[in-house]
């Protein structure tokens, strides 16, 4: 006979009219981990719960980011898996019921912070994190960093991110300029940079804006190492200049790493379990010949917070959103890359600073550095199918 | 005590089955966050700001006649001034006052650049303000911060916001009401219809335009202010153009004319994009294009099938009360001298010279191109001479336009209110929203002053004068020019295309204004017209005044005869 389960709404708050990209991989992560709970369900006392997963368009704007969160709340949703837009508002709201929310982009540093936003927590890397590891990447080398960043709001948080980290090794800075985000051609500024004897770019932008900054540096012939924030991964920069492979060559991106001490393993059977539901994230441009894929990392931040959620229910005894954001300080789960997943009444941060490595790109695909002492470590994850 | 028991009499002579209607839908709705959730609740209070920000574009589009597509820019101005107000910790209600005062400022400035120009021109420069102030809040972060917005906390609940907005809304559509009945509304609606003839009865345009602007953007900017608070973060991508240009859609779907028009409109938008969003899944497309899609559909229907709206406007009738009316200027003489004008090399008046005097009708007589509509408009203003004097005191001259020129959809009992508006001294904006007493007072004696000259005139006060028989229309702007207070009156072509009968009403018209000491000149080409009306005929011929005096001695004028008359008999 089969048993009743009673509904929790777990929402995904994501740019889906914007970023599809993003969007779906979050929600991708989600809704697996979301069926592999409840293939047993979540037995609390007499009652057996199962996770429901409704999607949310914020489409990048706050304002609807913060309509859909009283949706959220007005559905009696158990937590909210969000990218981060608006959530300096949106907080609040989920606050009232002390639901959880778990961000899964968005790096800025005020939007976590475990005594005034006791409801917020976050697995994803931080900007600050990304700026600091960059410079101290960057400055030993001696290079002279030219300081891209896009008047997107992603760059003008970068802009500040880097404005921090470099402050105490401005020599190494051959100069800062803002780019239009939605400019097609950035031939004027990138020669600037190299007339100001950069030596490097540091390109802090939407995917779009450091595509436009390779074409411009490599049509020109100038071979300058580029370095980005985790968007540089991003397949629509590949994509891009899918026509001239080897200009994405030399590019190096800072992002949390994706495999853990344990090895690959784990990763690879998220990943295979990614893509047995949802088939793979193809790039659209290809390695040796063969098909590039796009490994699903913001699956797998989405699917950590969801599994801690799920803990955190078993924990509390109670679907109360309340308890669950109180339980969630008390829970640990192994994440999908082997790492432990845990918080605590100090810390809402998932992701440490030191898990953030480099990987540059060989033809078409990532392979982590052998100049830095994490990133050396870590082993190549495969990209082609 | 009497001033509010005069006002209930007339609320109740002049209650329609149309206003209970809509009392009953404002009292159905309030109770709608007892039924929905705070999240619609909020949604829904969103949705009524932005209807009231509607009304408010309806007065400029259906009352002012000006196309404006800047609606949400002013709406922006106050969010950005409710914002930063409301993140200071200043209290909502003078958040709301500092977003409206912005946005009225904003919308006085844009009125005050714009409108002069063409409805076509007025509608493409507001809509780059539009772009312009959409473009500014996405580039300049300061304004309403960057991705995560100025975030306004506190303030009060959403069904509490919802009450507010329903409240901000019904306020709006009464100044609505109240404004399109007051002078201001009747003269703008008069220059919506026929600019050159408004102008020509002394009305204020392009300053009425600007103020009308104004006070939409007023209404608009409170909301701005109001709805940031509710969605409790300043987002810029929330006032793009697609703002202006949805509300816009809104306020021509609800029709333009009557106060319940926008939020009609906004209701029947609202449905429609239920529709559209679920229309946009199956088709899997985002939210924001279906509606995007949706409402660029609703214009082109709109548009091209010349629809006028859900709510079509409702006449009332107008109580008059004998009080103080106008009152005529003082008897004047206009005196021409050595006046000069011409347009490139050709001099379409040259050292004319003339007088019109009280009780007198001098005629103006000469053939086709001699310059008598020239010397007309320099005697009434509305060009201004190269050369020589016009000595007339203030406001004494008032003119009638050559063709016949009436405001279609104005009875004539308003057209006379637009004219005599200059003379109200109780009419101006604040009073006219209000309706204060002294307000309400004056105007019911300015309609009695009306009515009893529409009967002296015998012309039927309460149907639109578009569907006046043509010798009434003429009579009416005749009349309309007489309402003006003006002591000197400039008839330009009183019988043109009239039937001898008809020309008899007019010559009778113009004989009893002569003796009520008015003075005219009358500009005619029936010449037996003239010789019959006139105490002093004056002939020009090419920009010269060739002869001067009475009707005898003219047509006894050798060189009139020659260079104008050929072989007709005077």
């Amino acid at each position: 006979m089969a048993t009743h389960r009673e509904a929790l709404t777990l929402v995904v708050n994501a740019p889906f009219s914007r970023s599809p990209y993003l969007a779906r991989s979050i929600e991708n992560g989600v809704r697996l981990a979301a069926g592999e709970v409840n293939a047993n369900g979540i037995r609390i006392g007499s009652k057996t719960y199962e996770l429901h997963v409704t999607t949310m368009d914020t489409a990048l704007s706050p304002a609807r980011a913060v309509a859909n969160m009283r949706r959220a709340v007005g559905q009696h949703a158990v937590a909210v898996v969000d990218e981060g837009t608006g959530l300096d508002a949106s907080w609040r709201i989920a606050n009232e019921d002390g639901m959880p929310v778990g961000v899964v982009f968005e790096g800025g540093s005020q939007i976590v912070d475990p005594v005034t936003r006791p409801n917020v927590f976050r697995i994803a890397p931080t900007d600050h994190g990304i700026a600091f590891r960059l410079a101290e990447y960057l400055v030993p080398k001696g290079l002279k960093v030219a300081l891209l960043h896009d008047d997107s709001d992603y760059g003008a948080a970068g802009e500040q991110a880097l404005e921090s980290a470099f402050s105490r090794n401005r020599s190494s800075v051959a100069i800062d300029e803002t780019l239009a985000a939605d400019a097609l051609d950035l031939g004027p500024q990138v020669l600037r940079a190299r007339r100001a004897h950069a030596t490097g770019l540091l390109v802090w932008g939407r995917p779009a804006t450091i595509a436009a900054v390779l074409t411009a540096a490599r049509s020109s012939g100038w071979n300058v190492p580029v370095f980005t924030p985790p968007t540089g991964s991003d397949p629509f920069v590949r994509q891009q200049l899918a026509d001239n492979p080897s200009w994405v060559d030399g590019l190096t991106f800072a992002s949390g790493r994706l495999t853990a001490e344990v090895g690959t393993g784990p990763f690879l059977t998220f990943e295979q379990k990614y893509e047995s539901s949802f088939g793979v994230d193809r790039v659209g441009v290809k390695s040796g010949g063969r098909p590039v894929i796009a490994p699903p990392e913001s699956a797998m931040y989405a699917y950590d917070f969801v599994n801690l959620i799920a803990a955190a229910l078993l924990k509390a005894g109670s679907p109360d959103p309340a308890k669950v954001t109180a339980a969630l300080n008390e829970v640990t789960t192994e994440g999908a890359n082997g790492d432990q997943r845990a918080f605590n009444h100090n810390n809402h941060e998932g992701i440490v600073d030191d898990d953030i490595y480099f990987a540059h790109f060989r033809d078409m695909i990532y392979v982590p550095v052998k100049d830095d002492a994490l990133s050396a470590t870590l082993p190549t994850l495969p990209q082609t199918r | 005590m009497t001033a509010y028991a005069d006002a209930y009499r007339e609320i109740r002579s002049s209650w329609r089955t149309r206003r209970t209607i809509a009392v009953a839908a404002f009292a159905v709705a309030s109770f709608a966050p007892l039924v929905f959730g705070d999240a619609r609740t909020a949604d829904l209070a969103d949705g009524l700001y932005l209807a009231c920000a509607a009304v408010g574009l309806a007065f400029a589009v259906g009352v002012a006649g000006l196309p404006s597509l800047a609606q949400g820019a002013f709406v922006a101005v106050g969010a950005v001034t409710g914002a930063h107000l409301l993140a200071a910790g200043v209290p909502t209600p003078l958040a709301a006052l500092a977003g409206g005062i912005c946005g009225g400022l904003s919308g006085l400035i844009v009125g005050y650049a714009f409108a002069r120009l063409p409805r076509a021109g007025f509608a493409a420069a507001t809509w780059i303000v539009s772009w312009l102030v959409a473009f500014a809040l996405q580039s300049i972060t300061w304004f309403l911060g960057g991705s995560q917005g100025i975030v306004v906390s506190g303030g009060p609940t959403a069904a509490q916001h919802y009450e507010l907005a329903l409240v901000l809304t019904a306020l709006a559509a009464l100044g609505y009401v109240a404004l399109a009945h007051a002078p201001i509304g009747l003269r703008l609606a008069a220059a919506r219809e026929r600019e050159p003839a408004a102008l020509a009865l002394g009305v204020p345009v392009f300053r009425l335009r600007a103020a009308a602007v104004a006070v939409s953007g007023t209404v608009a900017g409170v909301a701005g202010a109001l709805a940031v608070q509710l969605a409790g973060v300043g987002d810029a991508s929330q006032y793009g153009s697609y703002l202006s240009f949805r509300l816009f859609v809104v306020v021509l779907i609800g029709g333009t004319l009557s106060p319940l028009g926008a939020p009609a409109g906004m209701l029947v938008l609202g449905v429609l994009s239920l529709a559209a969003d679920a229309v946009g899944r199956l088709e899997n497309i985002a939210a924001s294009r279906a509606h995007t899609l949706l409402t660029a559909v609703m214009l082109l229907g709109i548009v091209s099938l010349g629809w006028e709206g859900i709510v079509r406007p409702d006449r009332g009738s107008r109580r008059g009360v004998l009080g103080t009316g106008p009152v005529r200027m003082e008897a004047a003489t206009l005196n021409v001298t050595a006046l000069g004008k011409s347009f490139d090399s050709v001099a379409a008046a040259d050292d004319v010279a003339l007088s019109i005097e009280p009780g007198r009708i001098t005629a103006l007589v000469g053939p086709n191109g001699s310059g008598k509509t020239t010397v007309l408009r320099m005697l009434a203003g509305a060009i201004a001479p190269d050369r020589g004097r016009i000595d007339a005191p203030a406001g004494a001259v008032a003119r009638t336009l050559q063709s016949t020129a009436v405001f279609p959809t104005l009875t004539p009992l308003e057209h006379i209110l637009v004219a005599s508006a200059g003379q109200r001294a109780r009419s101006g904006l604040v009073r006219s929203l209000f309706a204060t007493p002294k307000a309400r007072a004056e105007d019911a004696a300015y309609v009695e002053h009306a009515r009893r000259l529409l009967d002296r005139f015998a012309i039927p006060p309460d149907v639109p004068a578009g569907e006046l028989p043509l010798s009434d229309q003429r009579a009416l702007m005749l009349a309309a020019a007489y309402a003006t207070g003006a002591s000197v009156l400039l008839v330009d072509e009183p019988t043109a295309g009239a039937s001898t009968a008809e020309a008899g009403r007019m010559t009778d018209l113009l004989r009893s204004l002569r003796a009520e000491g008015l003075a005219l000149l009358v500009v005619e080409h029936n010449l037996g017209v003239v010789r019959r009306l006139a105490d002093r005929i004056v002939v020009l011929d090419a920009g010269r005044v060739i002869a001067d005096g009475t009707p005898d001695a003219v047509a006894a004028d050798a060189a009139v005869r020659a260079a104008y008359l050929g072989h007709q008999a005077l």
